[in-house]
C-alpha cells in the first residue's frame, strides 16, 4: 500500500513538472497556453484528489530563508507592536486585472531565475476581490530593483493591465500604524522602530520558545515547475471566478 | 485510565490549546510523578510531543512522537506529528515517509494526503 500511495502523489507531480515548458519567455503567455497546461494537468489527476479539501489558496515559491513570520504575527496580534525584524521587510505588490493574468503571473514567478533568491506568492485577496502577486525583499534597494524588472517582464509576457507598488511589511500592521508601510527616499523620514517594543518581543519569545530565544525552521527551496499543489490552487481560483463573474478563465471552465 | 488521569490530561490539553505551552509542559512533567502510568500511554507522549513541537524543541518532540509510536504503532496522530517535526527541520524525505505511514493506517486521511502534496512543492 505504501508504494501505491507514494506512486500516486509522486507520479502525478512528476507528470506535471514539465507542463510549463511550453512557455516561451521571449513572447507573451497566451490564454491558450494556460488552457493547455491546465487541461493537460487535469488529465493526470483523479477526481478524489481534485475533491480533497485542499486548504491552501496561495501559490508560493520560496527560498531557503525562514522569515519567521509566525513569530512576528504572534507578537503583533498579542501586543499590537510591530517586531523589529519587520522594519526591514519590504515587498513588491502586483495587482493583476483578472484570474487568467494571475495564473500567468504565477508562471512568471516560477520561471524567472532572477526571483530565485526571494520569496514570492500569488493569491486572491477575497475581501476586496483583487488578484495579487507579492515579492518579499530584504532592502528598499532590492525592492525597487525587482519592481523595475517586474514592470518590464509583465509588460513583455502578460500585458499592461496591472498595477505595481512597493511597500514595507505586512498590510495588517499598517491598520493601527498607517505610516509603517510607507517607503521614502530619505529613510530617516520613515517610521522607526520604537525601542520600548522590544519588551513585548522578549516576553513573547520567553513564552513561545523553549529557551526564550527565537528559533527558525530549516526551510527548503521550492521546486521548479508546475506542481500538484499549483493545480489544486488554480482550480480553486477558477471555481471562485464563477462567483465573481470573472470571465477571463471561461475557456478553462 | 482513571478519572483523575483523564482530568489531568484534559487540563494539560486545555493549556496547550490556549497556547500556554510552558505551563502545559510544566503540568505534564509534574503529572508523571503522580501518574507513572502515563508512560505507557501513546496519547500522553503525543501530547508531550505537540507541546515541544509548539516550543520548537524539535529534538525532544521527535523523541516524544517516537515513544508514542513505540507504544502503539497504529496511533497515526503520532506519525503525522512526527512528519510535522521533520518538515520543520527540512527533512522532507522523512516527513513524506511518516505521512505515507499515516495512509497505511488510515487510507482516507486527508491531512496526510494534503501534507504529501505540500511536501512535493519543495526540492
Amino acid at each position: 500500500m505504501t508504494i501505491i500511495n507514494q506512486d500516486i502523489f509522486k507520479d502525478i507531480n512528476n507528470n506535471l513538472q514539465d507542463l510549463t515548458s511550453i512557455i516561451d519567455l521571449s513572447k507573451k503567455i497566451t490564454d491558450q497556453d494556460v488552457v493547455k497546461i491546465y487541461s493537460k494537468a487535469k488529465s493526470f489527476i483523479s477526481k478524489d484528489i481534485i475533491d480533497l479539501n485542499y486548504k491552501k489558496d496561495q501559490i508560493y515559491r520560496r527560498n531557503t530563508i525562514d522569515l519567521n513570520c509566525e513569530r512576528h504575527k504572534k507578537i503583533f496580534n498579542r501586543f499590537n507592536v510591530i517586531p523589529k525584524f519587520c522594519f526591514g521587510c519590504f515587498k513588491v505588490v502586483i495587482y493583476m486585472e483578472n484570474i487568467m493574468d494571475l495564473i500567468k503571473l504565477s508562471i512568471i514567478f516560477d520561471k524567472y531565475d532572477l526571483l530565485d533568491h526571494v520569496d514570492r506568492k500569488c493569491m486572491i485577496n477575497y475581501s476586496d476581490k483583487t488578484n495579487r502577486g507579492y515579492i518579499y525583499c530584504s532592502s528598499i534597494k532590492q525592492c525597487q530593483e525587482i519592481a523595475k524588472k517586474m514592470d518590464f517582464i509583465i509588460k513583455k509576457n502578460i500585458g499592461t493591465n496591472f498595477n505595481l507598488e512597493t511597500k514595507r511589511g505586512c498590510s495588517e500592521y499598517s491598520i493601527p500604524f498607517p505610516n509603517y508601510k510607507e517607503i521614502k527616499e530619505d529613510e530617516s523620514l520613515m517610521m522607526q522602530y520604537p525601542k520600548e517594543w522590544k519588551i513585548a518581543e522578549d516576553v513573547s519569545d520567553q513564552q513561545n520558545f523553549k529557551d526564550g530565544v527565537p528559533i527558525k525552521r530549516n526551510k527548503r527551496k521550492s521546486t521548479n515547475g508546475f506542481t500538484l499543489s499549483d493545480f489544486l490552487i488554480i482550480n480553486k481560483w477558477i471555481m471562485y471566478s464563477k462567483e465573481i463573474d470573472d470571465f477571463s478563465v471561461k475557456d478553462i471552465i | 485510565m482513571s478519572k483523575q488521569e483523564i482530568e489531568i490530561l484534559d487540563r494539560i490539553k486545555k493549556l496547550y490549546d490556549n497556547r500556554l505551552y510552558k505551563d502545559s509542559l510544566a503540568l505534564l512533567h509534574s503529572s508523571i510523578y503522580t501518574f507513572p502510568n502515563f508512560k505507557k500511554i501513546a496519547y500522553f507522549y503525543n501530547l508531550k510531543g505537540l507541546i515541544n513541537l509548539a516550543l520548537k524543541d524539535w529534538k525532544t518532540c521527535i523523541e516524544d512522537f517516537k515513544n508514542a509510536i513505540s507504544i502503539d504503532n497504529n496511533f497515526y496522530h503520532a506519525h503525522f506529528n512526527l512528519g510535522l517535526a521533520y518538515y520543520d527541520l527540512g527533512d522532507l524525505e522523512k516527513s513524506y515517509e511518516q505521512n505515507l505511514k499515516v495512509l497505511e493506517i488510515d487510507k482516507n486521511n486527508s491531512r496526510a494526503k494534503i501534507a504529501l502534496i505540500e511536501i512535493l512543492t519543495f526540492q
